[in-house]
């Protein structure tokens, strides 16, 4: 809800503290969970009385979301994403369900080649997709595989780039990566931004919203929702791309409207698809254990660290997680609607709690959360190396999600690419042999031109 | 406000990842390889994964985007590098002044650096740090860092 603050830096700044509780992996990935998909809804409160997209996921939902907030229909424009989030978060549930097992059973004759190739494709989806230029997100993965790589190597047990340091022999912790790239540069890049004018926030109105306007924007939110779970499946494509290709596709099939003017539709439309594509995204990370998104890819960091190793036999090892956590969903998403309307006000009040209150608190946080991990104050200053490397990463436009993913696959895909090797005895054929490797280096290729299309609708839709 | 220029910013971060690829590349000489020297070792992966950021550093110098980024103010450094600092002093104080010492002055500096004035500063660092210290390591079992001066 806070801008700035995504569920990435409240993940990052949370897992610490469950990981040294020994929490059951199950729980924390329907924390962690919790933390995302409401996080979707929660954006949508500074997006419409602010006009300030808590994350880029939300950006759309500004657009009729504030208009509608400037001619006082802040309260309903709220309802409405509420309404939206939980149609979208909920149906998607049952395609979760449905779609998981199916995959699941096709993964199941991966091999090493075909892992190795199913995260070249994941690197490959997940850098094309982030912003910007597709070469620095590929440089950002190989400096997450770079970091992967210090420590003991988990083939041969030799100590790699350790310089003789004790502190780096069991590897940087991927939490330690996370809290400085993402939570201390987001602190140093604050510290040089001047403080938001409050006053620009809209007054929040009725949340009461008519039974018409409800059924006027049942179609929308229902298509919505299968378009962004569709989305969301796709490695690398996320909320942000959802939320574009749902406002779009409705403001081209609705006649007369109102988009862009404060049209409720178009508040139903984003809403419902954000919601949607981050359940969907949860299928390449629970069964390929591919993540699309940096959150997703942290949560993979978090799955790794608790012994739970996500892909295809996930749900025969461990179906507490899988069955756990669409369940902890759906019921997510019931209280995200009983909870969010009456206290939606409460909420808005968070959003102006002074910025030094906020920051000492995550500042705090960060390094309680980085000295916990090991009890070491070394982790504390390497949060701050990554911190400072992380801003000046973000300063020249370098994507930090393919970063993580190489930290968090980085060990994953040596490993099978050395195992893949041996089998071949140096061969690389083996990459290319097998129909599902195939397949993937296709989609990989697909995806490297998926975003020129996805670009120019965004394009029409801002026009 | 002054910019790097087109595609400066670019070649500079460029420069820096061709650096620190060779520099990695050579880190990894010195890995003890032992008897996995004639297969897919753990030194290969390390000169795999620096002869790509060496070549996409070159990419960048050679295509660098047309976006330009603005050069960075030192008046905004003057908020940070006391963060920087005061991060560093709580690494390097936490062993002997414990947790409540050493995050009562770092949270008041962060406090001021973001804007609160000093009567805010002390008080929110102060509750703030002891809320942490009462859920952490009494509530939780979770220990923060006890200094000396409690061992």
């Amino acid at each position: 809800m806070l801008p700035g603050i995504g569920p990435v830096n409240a993940i990052a700044v949370l897992f610490p503290i469950v990981y040294t509780l020994e929490v059951p992996a199950a729980t924390v990935m329907i924390l962690f969970a919790g933390i995302y998909y409401g996080s979707q809804y929660g954006n949508s409160i500074s997006s419409i009385l602010l006009n300030v997209p808590g994350t880029s996921a939300a950006a759309v939902t500004t657009i009729d979301g504030y208009a509608m907030a400037k001619q006082g229909l802040g309260g309903k424009a709220l309802a409405m994403s509420a309404i939206a989030s939980f149609i979208g978060g909920t149906i998607s549930i049952f395609f979760l369900a449905f779609f998981a097992p199916k995959l699941a059973e096709l993964a199941i004759n991966f091999g090493p080649a075909e892992y190795t190739v199913l995260m070249v494709f994941a690197f490959i989806a997940l850098s094309s997709f982030s912003q910007g230029s597709l070469l620095k997100a590929i440089i950002s993965a190989f400096l997450g595989l770079a970091i992967a790589a210090i420590g003991i190597d988990s083939t041969t047990g030799v100590s790699r780039l350790t310089f003789g340091m004790m502190e780096l022999y069991d590897g940087i912790d991927f939490i330690v990566v996370v809290i400085g790239f993402f939570a201390v540069s987001e602190i140093l890049i604050m510290l040089g931004q001047k403080e938001g004018d409050q006053s620009q926030m809209q007054p929040l109105t009725s949340l009461w919203i008519t039974f018409k306007e409800i059924t006027n924007s049942l179609a929308t939110s229902l298509r919505s929702c299968v378009s962004g779970f569709l989305i969301g499946v796709l490695p690398g494509a996320g909320g942000t791309i959802a939320s574009f290709i749902a406002y779009a596709t409705e403001k081209k099939i609705l006649r007369p409207n109102q988009f862009g003017n404060g049209d409720i539709r178009g508040v139903a439309a984003p809403e419902s698809a954000n919601n949607s594509a981050s359940v969907g995204s949860f299928i390449p990370l629970l069964i390929l254990g591919v993540p699309g998104s940096e959150t997703t890819a942290v949560m993979l960091g978090g799955l790794i660290s608790f012994g739970i190793k996500p892909g295809p036999l996930l749900l025969e090892t461990s179906p507490d997680v899988f069955w756990g956590l669409a369940a902890s969903m759906f019921i997510g998403n019931l209280f995200l609607i009983i909870l969010n309307l009456p206290l939606v006000g409460l909420f808005a009040k968070i959003l102006q709690t002074p910025r030094w209150i906020l920051m000492s608190l995550i500042t705090m946080l960060c390094v309680v959360g980085a000295y916990t991990i090991n009890g070491s104050e070394f982790d504390v200053l390497l949060i701050l190396i990554f911190g400072l490397i992380g801003y000046f990463l973000r300063r020249a436009d370098f994507p930090l999600a393919p970063l993580i993913l190489g930290v968090v696959l980085g060990d994953l895909i040596e490993t099978n690419f050395r195992r893949a090797m041996i089998y071949s005895g140096g061969d690389v054929i083996i990459f290319f042999e097998s129909n599902i490797c195939l397949t993937l280096w296709i989609l990989a290729a697909v995806s490297l031109f998926a975003p020129t299309l996805i670009n120019s609708i965004q394009k029409k839709v801002h026009s | 406000m002054k910019s790097w220029g087109e595609g400066g910013a670019d070649r500079l971060s460029a420069l820096i990842i061709l650096g620190f690829g060779l520099a990695y590349g050579y880190a990894g000489k010195f890995i003890q390889v032992g008897f996995y020297n004639g297969d897919i070792g753990p030194h290969h992966w390390i000169y795999m994964v620096a002869s790509v950021m060496v070549l996409l550093g070159f990419g960048l110098v050679l295509r660098p985007t047309q976006h330009e980024f603005e050069a960075e103010v030192w008046e905004d450094w003057r908020k940070r590098l006391p963060l920087v600092g005061v991060i560093i002093i709580y690494s390097l104080f936490l062993p002997y002044t414990g947790f409540l010492g050493a995050m009562i002055l770092m949270m008041i500096v962060v406090a001021k650096l973001f804007g609160a004035n000093w009567k805010q500063a002390i008080l929110c660092s102060v509750i703030l740090s002891l809320l942490c210290l009462l859920l952490f390591d009494h509530l939780l079992g979770i220990s923060l860092g006890r200094g000396l001066w409690l061992k």
